[in-house]
């Protein structure tokens, strides 16, 4: 299985190809440079490196974020047209599980945090332990909270009880890590441990091998990975569910 | 605070114009005046000194605009909005605290999505002047905009 991986939502710009499991191809820009103009130009070149033609993929796999808005909808708007005029499917993968996996193995709690701006993180937790023989790559690790948009006290709440009921580090890594790591070492100590900074960024690599693993999962007879299906990973509420609750609350 | 009175368009423009050359990435400039006031004309004044060289038109309707200065400049109309939550879909996050420059027209209509530091710019025709006479006030909201107006104030010293 060939997949093309890509992922724009943060600065980082990130595009890979995978076959059967292993990365064959992979670029990485973390330049602040517009990814409009960046992300073709490197789909083109990571498939000529890797010797490949478009019309070999078997599937296109998009960072599906949270992050930045501008930046999701050109990964989604290119993923959508490649997987359209290619006719294969389109897997959306959550950003937070692919940086999640930067730290695949460490025995504790991951928690990638990405920073959304006005003091405000995405975030998730989840298990990275490996057990012998017992799963492909994608699988894991394994995500066991919601993925939320929360503030910075709000963080510290959503980690508060797994950090009392186990013994078990916390390793924080991401885009936000910087900005509510010292926060978090105030209130649990040696508990947390910061990730080197190369775990922060997002790789096209896990895009793929994620993708690979969740159109093993399902057999083709899962979800919808139609490119019309897909959709960007905004964890706000939009303007209309906002109305829709406000016009609720005033109607009793 | 500076008060600068300007007679014309080109006045207006050119105030922007000296405006831009000081602002740097991550800068945000809300425009708060009446239809015609000069918004956009400022606007574009803006975009000129920090190196934009083409025409710069209403965002009215694309409510965002784009263009590459020196670093990238948004240009973003609020008019049409509905409520400031628009905003957010928008994905003005991305824009307010980006690498590029900000200008936002009608910014009083999103007053609490403006984060604390900003360069907030009042235009007004006073009454009984000129058509084209404009009394614009630039409050530097923030330390991060103080010295850029003290030295605005000594740059424009000499007069538009």
């Amino acid at each position: 299985m060939l997949v093309l991986g890509l992922d724009t939502s943060s600065l980082v710009c990130t595009v890979a190809v995978s076959r059967d499991g292993v990365v064959i191809a992979e670029h990485l820009q973390n330049t602040e440079k517009t990814h409009s103009q960046v992300l073709v130009p490197m789909i083109d070149r990571v498939l000529r490196e890797a010797g490949i033609d478009q019309g070999d993929l078997n599937a296109v796999a998009v960072g599906q974020g949270p992050g930045s808005f501008t930046g999701l909808r050109i990964g989604m708007g290119t993923a959508k047209g490649l997987s359209y005029g290619l006719g294969i499917p389109l897997v959306p993968v959550p950003t937070l599980d692919v940086v999640a996996a930067n730290a695949l193995g460490f025995h504790g709690l991951i928690c990638p945090v990405f920073d959304a701006r006005r003091k405000e993180f995405y975030t998730c937790s989840y298990r990275g332990q490996l057990e012998a023989g017992a799963v492909l790559p994608g699988e894991v690790p394994q995500r066991v909270a919601p993925y939320q948009a929360c503030s910075l006290e709000e963080l510290v709440e959503a980690l508060l009880p797994q950090v009392e009921d186990t013994r078990e580090p916390v390793l924080v890594l991401g885009n936000g890590a910087d900005k509510c790591f010292t926060e978090l070492q105030a209130r649990f100590q040696e508990r947390v441990v910061r990730a080197p900074r190369i775990l922060d960024l997002p790789r096209g690599g896990w895009v793929a091998l994620k993708a690979e693993a969740m159109l093993r999962a399902t057999g083709g007879s899962g979800p919808d990975y139609s490119p019309l299906a897909a959709a960007p990973m905004y964890l706000r509420r939009s303007e209309a569910e906002i109305r829709w609750e406000r016009g609720h609350r005033e109607g009793g | 605070m500076l008060l600068v009175r300007t007679e014309s368009p080109q006045q207006t423009f050119e105030l922007g114009r000296r405006l831009g050359q000081i602002l740097l990435p991550g800068d945000l400039v809300c425009l708060e005046g009446d239809l015609g006031t000069g918004k956009t004309c400022l606007a574009g004044g803006i975009a000129r000194g920090l190196g934009v060289t083409g025409y710069v038109s209403s965002p009215s309707f694309n409510i965002v605009n784009e263009y590459e200065g020196r670093f990238p400049v948004y240009h973003i109309d609020v008019y049409r909005l509905e409520d400031p939550a628009e905003l957010e879909e928008i994905g003005y996050r991305d824009y307010f605290f980006g690498t590029g420059v900000t200008v936002v027209e009608w910014a009083d209509k999103i007053k609490e999505l403006v984060p604390d530091e900003c360069l907030w710019i009042r235009l007004v025709r006073p009454p009984g002047g000129e058509v084209d006479h404009r009394e614009i006030t630039i409050h530097a909201v923030g330390d991060r905009y103080r010295c850029r107006i003290e030295r605005m104030k000594t740059d424009v010293g000499a007069g538009p």
